[in-house]
């Protein structure tokens, strides 16, 4: 009798092997990467170095301290952490390309391997930005010159946080119901950080006694934690065997999805991509009755509906009514630019179902009501917000000195103006802006980006004449006269005029 | 007898590729049609080109009277599936129900929206968002907004695509019922027991160059 075999076992191909064989067939067909390219990009860091990079040094290093140290730059050090973790989040952090998700995520070869690339991308990142914010914090709070061992150990402190805040993003990841609430943890402390600094900024904030420890004690705690933080990402990269497959493909997908915006010059994208996520994340919806109150219009119960559902991210217009006390000094324009664009974001909350009617305009047919009735319920919450917003901005300018008058009361008036623009800012949908090529002499460029950029913000260029020339011409200690207030009602009251009467040509019902 | 929707000698060209030739439909007030006929005969472009949704090449097309597709007042009248799904995010499948009964006058607690919910199935689904939905719940739920709201003009293209037999009864009940309460209905169908169980004529239609 011949014996038979057992059959074998197969055995798991090496991923490194299988990303090489790959590599090997991509480079066959396409060829390798083109000098041009290599030039195109050499250029670019290089001219990007030239152009910011003096400023980025001045920011991480001051040339001089003002002042004894304070608080202020730790919270600063908080919400740049914050942000960090966000940005993580949203990106994955742990993700391949989507050619490898489609091919060799579910393929059996170990995740491990599969996935270092990003792990290591993320832990040099995390690494970098952290020495960044740690060199910052130290070069507020010490006196020049200053040692060496005190650059180090800030420098080390912060980028063993800054591990720690990745470690906290990569574990959130196969756990979407705690992630969920990290993330908004992270928002809130983010904005919530950045209203501390610009409160503590503003009032001088209390002064830090003298440290305790030599700087060398602080070094030493520094490197002890950064090992620790390189050891738990040495775990990490064993744990990551044991993930499913669907947050890695989730976020494979985001992260393509990114660099399709970043490679088509295409940014419209993202507003739409972050709100189907968002969306997708709300598990504990309820219905609610507030469509049936006879008293308030349908639609703009619709819009307050959304503005309850989206309150988790309510936290940045908040955090952003910040953002203009550090420009309070500044120069006019650039507090200018601040304040009209911060009150156009908070106004474009509720936006997406604008976005919507505009991309297709099937719901509104359903609901077979005028655009001008469409148009006009839109407007009215996003005026309440850039109103709300725009009073309180201005209020705390003014409660700094660097305004005089009622200040707030033009800013409740700019609401509607506000938000005409927001208004026509989503009704351009991707499909609308992003097909729309300009001829160059070096071939041609998608105008997306340009469009996106400026879509919007003539119409609030326009509109809010009165609040721009009054915080250019009006500074602090001339009083805002009444008549400003007379030019900007004027200005919100033709404007939501104007766009409610075009509705009706715009919606197609 | 009124003639709630008039097609004449309509024809829809695609390029060089002939999608309808010379097509007629009357249905009058409180009738019922199912457009029948092979993939590619021109059935959902016939529909569309009622609605107003899309220009014939050649011959004319009055709804109610009038050019189809022009203004608030046809849609008042006319609920459609034609286009391609849409919602609003954020709110969920009974808002979306409520929005568009209230915004056309409708009663939200009249009962109708509780009897089409479970006629469709969609009772366990109230809280959901659209985007969570399977394709055929989300094919639920579009039916659902559409026979939701007042209209004296139903088109739908395939509303008996992806429903199990109880609810494609049900569905077709709640048409015929419709039909008899003096709506007009337009529809095009694949499936022939769910025509007769509406209670609709069969349109043929031929792709033309198999003629």
């Amino acid at each position: 009798m011949t014996p038979v075999a057992a059959p074998a076992r197969p055995t798991a191909p090496a991923t490194v092997d299988a990303r090489r064989w790959v590599r090997r067939r991509r480079i066959a067909a396409e060829g390798r990467v083109e000098v041009s390219t290599v030039y195109v990009v050499t250029l670019t860091v290089l001219m990007a170095a030239a152009l910011v990079g003096q400023p980025v040094v001045r920011v991480v290093w001051p040339p001089e301290v003002s002042g004894d140290p304070a608080v202020t730059p730790f919270v600063g050090a908080a919400a740049a952490l914050a942000a960090f973790f966000v940005v993580l989040r949203q990106l994955g952090p742990l993700s391949v390309s989507r050619s490898d998700a489609t091919w060799l995520l579910l393929a059996p070869i170990p995740r491990r391997t599969l996935l270092a690339p990003a792990l290591t991308l993320t832990t040099v990142a995390a690494l970098v930005v952290g020495a960044a914010i740690g060199i910052a914090v130290t070069g507020r709070s010490v006196s020049r010159p200053a040692e060496l061992p005190v650059l180090w150990a800030g420098g080390t402190t912060g980028a063993a946080a800054a591990v720690f805040v990745a470690l906290l993003a990569i574990a959130g990841q196969p756990r979407p119901t705690a992630a969920r609430f990290a993330d908004g943890g992270g928002v809130a402390v983010g904005a919530g950080s950045l209203i501390m600094a610009a409160a503590l900024g503003a009032s001088g904030g209390p002064g830090l006694p003298a440290l305790p420890v030599p700087p060398v004690v602080v070094l030493a705690v520094g490197v002890g934690a950064l090992v620790a933080g390189l050891f738990a990402v040495g775990l990490t990269s064993r744990a990551v065997e044991g993930w499913p497959a669907a947050p890695i493909a989730e976020a494979s997908i985001n992260a393509g999805a990114y660099a399709d915006v970043v490679y088509a010059v295409e940014p419209s994208y993202l507003a739409e991509m972050s709100a189907r996520r968002f969306w997708r994340g709300r598990t504990r919806v309820r219905t609610t009755r507030l469509l049936l109150a006879r008293w308030l219009p349908p639609l703009i119960a619709q819009d307050l509906i959304i503005l309850r559902r989206k309150a988790p991210r309510l936290w940045w217009p908040v955090g952003a009514v910040a953002v203009p006390v550090y420009l309070a000094e500044g120069p006019a324009w650039l507090l200018l630019g601040v304040v009209l664009i911060g009150a156009l974001g908070a106004a474009g909350f509720t936006g997406e179902s604008t976005h919507s009617d505009a991309a297709n305009p099937a719901m509104l047919r359903l609901l077979g009501v005028t655009g001008r009735r469409v148009t006009a319920a839109r407007l009215v919450v996003p005026a309440v917000i850039a109103g709300g917003w725009l009073a309180i901005t201005l209020a705390v300018l003014q409660g700094l000195g660097a305004l005089t008058g009622p200040w707030w009361a033009l800013g409740l008036l700019a609401g509607p103006a506000v938000a005409a623009a927001a208004y026509q800012r989503a009704k351009a949908s991707a499909a609308s802006i992003g097909t729309i090529l300009i001829d160059t002499p070096l071939g041609a460029f998608p105008a997306g980006m340009l469009l996106w950029l400026l879509n919007g913000v003539d119409v609030l260029a326009v509109l809010t004449l009165p609040v721009s020339v009054g915080l250019v011409l009006v500074p602090a200690p001339e009083v805002l006269g009444w008549p400003w207030l007379f030019a900007q009602a004027a200005s919100s009251a033709l404007g939501c005029a104007l766009l409610v009467r075009l509705g009706t040509n715009q919606t197609g019902v | 007898m009124t003639m709630v929707v008039d097609v004449r000698q309509v024809t829809v060209r695609y390029g060089s590729t002939l999608v309808l030739d010379r097509i007629d439909l009357q249905v009058p007030e409180g009738g019922a049609v199912a457009l029948v006929g092979e993939n590619g005969a021109g059935k959902s472009t016939l529909l569309r080109c009622v609605t107003g949704l899309q220009e014939p090449t050649a011959g004319d097309i009055s709804v109610f009277a009038a050019v189809p597709g022009r203004g608030t007042e046809f849609w008042r009248q006319v609920a459609t599936t034609v286009e391609s799904p849409s919602w609003y995010q954020g709110l969920t499948v009974r808002e979306h129900l409520d929005l568009v009964r209230v915004v056309n006058g409708g009663d939200p607690d009249d009962g109708h929206i509780a009897e089409l919910c479970v006629t469709l199935g969609l009772s366990g689904l109230s809280d959901s968002l659209p985007s969570t939905l399977s394709s055929g719940q989300r094919q639920r739920f579009l039916l659902a907004a559409t026979l939701v709201r007042p209209s004296r003009l139903l088109v739908l293209d395939e509303p008996e695509q992806r429903l199990d037999t109880r609810i494609k009864g049900a569905v077709a009940a709640h048409l015929r019922s419709y039909v008899a309460d003096g709506g007009t209905l337009v529809m095009a169908s694949h499936d022939d027991g769910f025509r007769v169980g509406v209670g609709a004529g069969e349109v043929v239609l031929v792709r033309p160059e198999a003629e």
